[in-house]
């Protein structure tokens, strides 16, 4: 036998390692597609049967049609309209507590996380003591307790406890003072992105001219400085240009209450789909002798109500408003009006959410420090840096590329663990997802919809992380 | 003798020097003090700052534990433990408490470090509950439980019994658990049906039982699917490659609760219709089992990562085949560096178990729910949902603090954290 | 060997080339290598040696060119890779000793499971290998014990346990303290007296001149100059090789 003969013949198939790895591969393929098909044609088989509820059949029409049920908190919703704008309020709601949860519990993390590294024994066991209490039990007991076990137990809006005037805290929730745009300045909202947007140019352009002069700094101050100026002139524009509509009008219900409005159809009549409220305008109630009764100010949505007036009112007058206007909370019988409210449902979510992940994030702020060299703050202290300055501008920077990778996760795991909004009754994605499958029966349909959601939260994350750990890394070099 | 700094030459005579004490502000307490607490303004202002809020907290929570109601949980202790399982036949639950200790001490001494340290644990635990007066036959369980740990500890030190035969039992005893907890084995539709006590509906299960059932059902389920999801994703077969990472990033993508309320209203749809539906239980493990494998999928891939590539080609060129260096080189060396990671995957899916009483599960803080809304505590002021829930987070916390802590020590002391 | 004639190239490599993408690694190498012959392969960093000896036993593949080994030759068939790896042994730079197996597990673990030893004769024949390379006091060790010579011997007894006829040498003195390297070139120099067909990938000069029958000076991917010891070390022809060995014997 000699060699230049065996080595020319092919080896069957299955023998042959070019070929195995196809064949496992179909072969898999065949099982995967099998199981696949015997899953979905038991769900065909069984949902003809009529074992789930009408609406069964995977169709995406019922989307548009009427929900029939309100939402209690989130962008204003009113139940004539479709499924798909109550699942649009679900996921601006889990956004809603998701990025203040995510601020929120960086913060605490951060604190907590440097109080863990601090060389004050009594402070670094406080925070070894909270992180460990908040990492060891579950989010939903934590949550139930504050929901039930805190908030409910918090005084009544008759006795609310006073948060130094800047709000009221009861068990129906807190109640805030806020600054809102108001009617006149509406397009604020438009000069805040150009001021972000010049900002940004700015900073970078300062940045590029500073690293072709060689000198060290970075372009914050003059994106900073870009911004407050657009935003200022847009402030003055906004100040001076902006009157209140021609075709304002007001519609009394009632003497206490009504709303003041654009009234785009010239009925003189407030039009709910076609009328535009006015935001936030002060208002001056007269009786039928021209006495002044009230002042006060519309609301987001352009109505107002007094409460305890005898209802005489038959005129109102209103001011040109500053762009920005100020409100307050006021007790309004049993509830408060003005400012900004947060549920207790809110409230409960987002604290436990905060606490619980600020935990997390405590560790990783701890685990990234300690990863920075000890010779890092020794070369730093013989520099004659404080503690603060040496965290702040040697340590802190070099942890944040071991911090990153990690807190992403736990930002997202803040954002996916918003759905047990669902265990007191706050109205985010998931929850809003539930009660349209129970009524549309769409259970199929509805699980694809919450995970395709949430699916795209997670892509754009890592998304925008790889762009930004790419750049970290550039920095290196 | 002091130096003479102005001389020329100088030889220090007095050499050695015998030892002096340091400085008193340097050592003892007052040392510690300085160092820990004062060491400078700014500190010692953040010590009195901290001072007080720690004042604060400790008097609010010493004054609310002491004014706080705890007669719910005394009285629904029972519940707490087991859900509704028939007080009759708690004599299973108990048998199986017994066989896992005497696992549990087997196992401590003959594996030893992190299986000793769990092993004590327990002792700990099931000592306290054999001293307070919960009952008089559950404290005998509890001090049988405890005297089957000591007794296999020293069985499992002395006697060099296989490890092969232990691993056996570990494997045999989670369907043992099953059947001795449902009384028999029950599967109509396969035609089988076999008894030794009546026959206990799983919706009966609940409490502490069936959160530790779940968790480790839950991990001992997902295990050998994690294992292949990270071996597939692994390789360098692009298709299975590809929908190992499919289902990974999938699963870790959306939360729990959505993958449970799938189970609970999706996964009857899946089977054919001769086979009925399956019990919620098993439609919760089923989804915690799904969920959980993607995570440990990605820690056991951390764990192939470290092996090198070395070890692929040395077991290569000694000519086993695949399947022999997945089974002798590669796994025994990947799974024993991920041990840490999975204990803490398994404390995360611990704490995650309490989701199940969102879909109607009887466990500890569903129970917990139930005994807030028992009219006997209506009447009391402000309601017993704090102290409840207090109770459960205690439960919680005493397991998944123990287990981290028992994991991060051997951690430290086997350096399996260093990379 | 039963089957064979004994005059057999028992390696023989006929214009095997291989690319990393782009970079072409080994250009046209032909080599071959009689039953019981010593052939020392040297040559700069980078210049394919490794890569060559490690496709014979397809721990990389070759895209073009034939490889024969003991009349098997290596083609896609994986009987056909199964079998030259149980005929070749292998000795690696970084020993790779398998680290929570103990030395004597390590030597058995082949022969049990692919040679379907039985357990006591697999031990019996490791203990007499370990005896061999000398630390058979070692065997209940684990690799993380032992010192970095120890442990190439160990990895030199675990090739030897699957009796191969051929045994792949890359670099297994260069990870190794220098007062370590001596321990281990006798074993392989005993190795090489006892008949064993050996193809060893080093530095060592010293053991290429005392043992080596051939030398091949390998250079950016083809064999660039084959010789004896002697004709190599004192005659090189090449002006490449004469540069090479400036460097190396300065």
């Amino acid at each position: 036998m000699t060699s230049s003969t065996l080595a020319h013949t092919r080896p069957p198939f299955y023998r042959d390692t070019r070929t195995i790895a196809i064949l496992l591969q179909v072969l898999f393929l065949i099982v995967v597609l099998v199981s696949g098909w015997f899953l979905y044609n038991n769900m065909v088989t069984r949902m003809a049967a009529g074992n789930t509820a009408a609406g069964g059949a995977l169709s995406w029409s019922f989307l548009s049609q009427t929900a029939g049920f309100g939402i209690s908190e989130g962008p204003t919703f009113r139940p004539e309209e479709s499924y798909s704008r109550a699942y649009l309020i679900g996921v601006i709601n889990t956004l809603r507590v998701g990025i203040v949860g995510v601020i929120l519990a960086t913060i605490l993390g951060l604190f907590a996380g440097i109080a863990r590294v601090s060389n004050n024994w009594l402070l670094n066991k406080l925070a070894s003591i909270y992180i460990e209490i908040f990492r060891s039990t579950p989010l939903l007991v934590q949550l139930l307790f504050w929901y039930v076990g805190v908030i409910a137990a918090l005084p009544t809006v008759q006795d609310a406890a006073d948060l130094a005037g800047i709000g009221y805290l009861t068990n129906r929730g807190m109640y805030l003072t806020w600054i809102y745009p108001s009617e006149t300045g509406r397009a604020l909202t438009w000069w805040l992105l150009g001021g972000v947007l010049v900002g940004l140019l700015v900073s970078w352009l300062r940045r590029r001219q500073l690293e072709r002069t060689g000198v060290p700094g970075s372009g914050a101050l003059a994106g900073a400085a870009a911004f407050v100026v657009v935003v200022g002139v847009g402030y003055a524009v906004a100040m001076f240009t902006t009157a209140m509509p021609a075709t304002t009008n007001y519609e009394l219900r009632r003497g206490d209450r009504g709303v003041l409005f654009e009234d785009l159809n010239g009925n003189n009549a407030f039009d709910l789909n076609v009328d535009r409220g006015l935001a936030h305008v002060p208002i001056t109630l007269f009786d039928a002798d021209g006495q002044v009764i009230a002042t006060g100010a519309t609301d987001g949505d352009g109505a107002f109500r007094f409460v305890d007036l005898p209802a005489a009112a038959t005129r109102i007058e209103w001011r040109t408003p500053a762009p920005l206007a100020i409100s307050e909370p006021q007790r309004q019988g049993f509830n408060f009006a003005g400012g900004i409210s947060l549920t207790p449902e809110f409230t409960a979510l987002l604290l436990a959410l905060v606490a619980y992940t600020g935990a997390f994030i405590a560790e990783i702020v701890r685990a990234g420090i300690n990863a920075v060299n000890k010779g890092q703050w020794e070369a730093s202290r013989a520099l004659g840096l404080s503690t603060g300055d040496t965290l702040r501008m040697v340590v802190l920077p070099q942890a944040l590329r071991v911090i990153i990778p990690p807190l992403t996760s736990q930002y997202l795991n803040l954002v996916k663990n918003s759905s047990l909004a669902i265990a007191v009754g706050y109205p985010d994605l998931f929850n809003i997802s539930r009660t349209i499958v129970n009524q549309t029966g769409a259970e199929v349909q509805g699980i694809l919809l919450v995970m395709a959601t949430y699916l795209s939260f997670s892509l754009i994350t890592s998304l925008f992380m790889n762009w930004y750990n790419k750049r970290v890394a550039l920095v290196e070099r | 003798m002091a130096t003479d700094v102005h001389s020329p030459s100088w030889v220090n005579t007095n050499h050695p020097a015998p030892p002096q004490r340091p400085p008193a502000s340097e050592v003892g307490v007052l040392g510690w003090l300085r160092t820990n607490l004062f060491i400078d303004i700014g500190n010692s202002i953040l010590t009195i700052v901290t001072l007080i809020v720690l004042y604060y907290i400790v008097t609010n929570l010493v004054q609310w534990a002491i004014g706080a109601y705890w007669t719910p949980i005394w009285v629904n202790r029972k519940i707490f433990a087991v859900g509704l399982y028939p007080t009759a036949q708690l004599w299973q639950p108990a048998l199986v408490l017994l066989m896992v200790s005497a696992l549990f001490g087997v196992s401590a001494g003959q594996w030893g470090s992190m299986i000793r340290g769990l092993g004590f644990g327990l002792g700990v635990l099931l000592l306290a509950l054999a001293l307070i007066p919960i009952g008089l036959e559950a404290q005998l369980v509890m001090a049988g439980s405890l005297a089957l740990l000591v007794v296999g500890y020293f069985i499992g030190a002395r006697l060099p019994i296989p490890n092969k035969l232990l691993s056996i039992a570990w494997i045999l005893s989670l369907p043992a658990t099953l059947i001795l907890l449902l009384g028999g084995l029950n599967f109509p539709a396969w035609g089988i049906s076999w008894t030794f006590a009546p026959l206990v509906d799983t919706n009966l299960w609940g409490g502490l039982m069936l959160t530790m059932l779940l968790a480790v059902v839950g991990i001992a389920l997902s295990f050998p699917i994690g294992v292949l999801l990270a071996l597939g994703r692994r390789g360098n077969l692009p298709v299975i490659k590809y929908f190992c990472v499919g289902y990974i990033e999938l699963i870790r993508g959306v939360p729990l609760i959505t993958l449970l309320f799938m189970g609970m209203t999706m996964l009857p749809l899946f089977l054919p219709s001769n086979w009925g539906n399956p019990s919620q239980l098993v439609r919760a493990v089923t989804a915690i089992t799904f969920f959980s494998a993607a995570y440990l999928a990605e820690n056991v891939r951390g764990g192939l990562q470290a092996i090198p590539k070395g070890q692929y080609e040395a077991a290569e060129a000694l000519g086993l085949g695949s399947f022999d260096k997945l089974r002798f080189i590669i796994l025994p060396q990947a799974l024993t560096k991920v041990i840490p990671a999975i204990v803490g995957q398994f404390i995360g899916l611990f704490k995650d178990t309490s989701l199940v009483s969102l879909v109607g599960l009887l466990e500890l803080v569903a129970v917990g729910k139930a005994v807030i809304q028992q009219p006997e505590w209506l009447g009391v002021p402000g309601g017993v949902a704090k102290e409840v829930y207090v109770f459960v987070a205690f439960v919680f916390f005493i397991f998944s603090y123990g287990m981290s802590f028992v994991s991060r020590k051997l951690e430290n002391k086997l350096g399996f954290g260093k990379r | 060997m039963a089957g064979h004639a004994e005059d057999f190239d028992i390696i023989i490599a006929k214009n095997v080339n291989k690319w990393y993408g782009e970079f072409h690694a080994l250009k046209n190498v032909s080599l071959d290598v009689k039953r019981r012959e010593v052939v020392v392969v040297i040559g700069p960093s980078g210049s394919g040696k490794s890569t060559f000896i490690r496709t014979i036993n397809r721990l990389e593949e070759h895209q073009s060119g034939e490889i024969v080994v003991d009349g098997i030759p290596l083609t896609h068939d994986v009987r056909n890779i199964e079998a030259i790896r149980m005929e070749t042994g292998m000795v690696f730079q970084q020993f790779n000793l398998f680290p929570h197996l103990t030395v004597i597990q390590n030597i058995t673990l082949a022969p049990i499971n692919v040679r379907k030893m039985k357990k006591r004769e697999a031990e019996e024949r490791a203990m007499q290998l370990l005896e061999r390379v000398g630390i058979p006091e070692q065997a209940q060790k684990y690799p993380g014990q032992l010192s970095g010579g120890q442990q190439q011997r160990v990895a030199i007894a675990r090739a030897l346990a699957m009796q191969p006829k051929i045994m792949l040498f890359d670099e297994p003195t260069s990870a190794l303290d220098p007062e370590m390297i001596r321990e281990v070139l006798e074993v392989m120099e005993e190795l090489a007296e006892s008949g064993m067909t050996m193809v060893v990938v080093t530095h060592e000069m010293g053991f290429a001149r005392g043992v080596a029958d051939r030398i091949v000076f390998m250079d950016a991917g083809e064999i660039v100059e084959i010789g004896t010891p002697e004709h190599f070390f004192t005659t090189p022809q090449h002006d490449r090789t004469k540069l090479f060995l400036e460097q190396i014997l300065k």
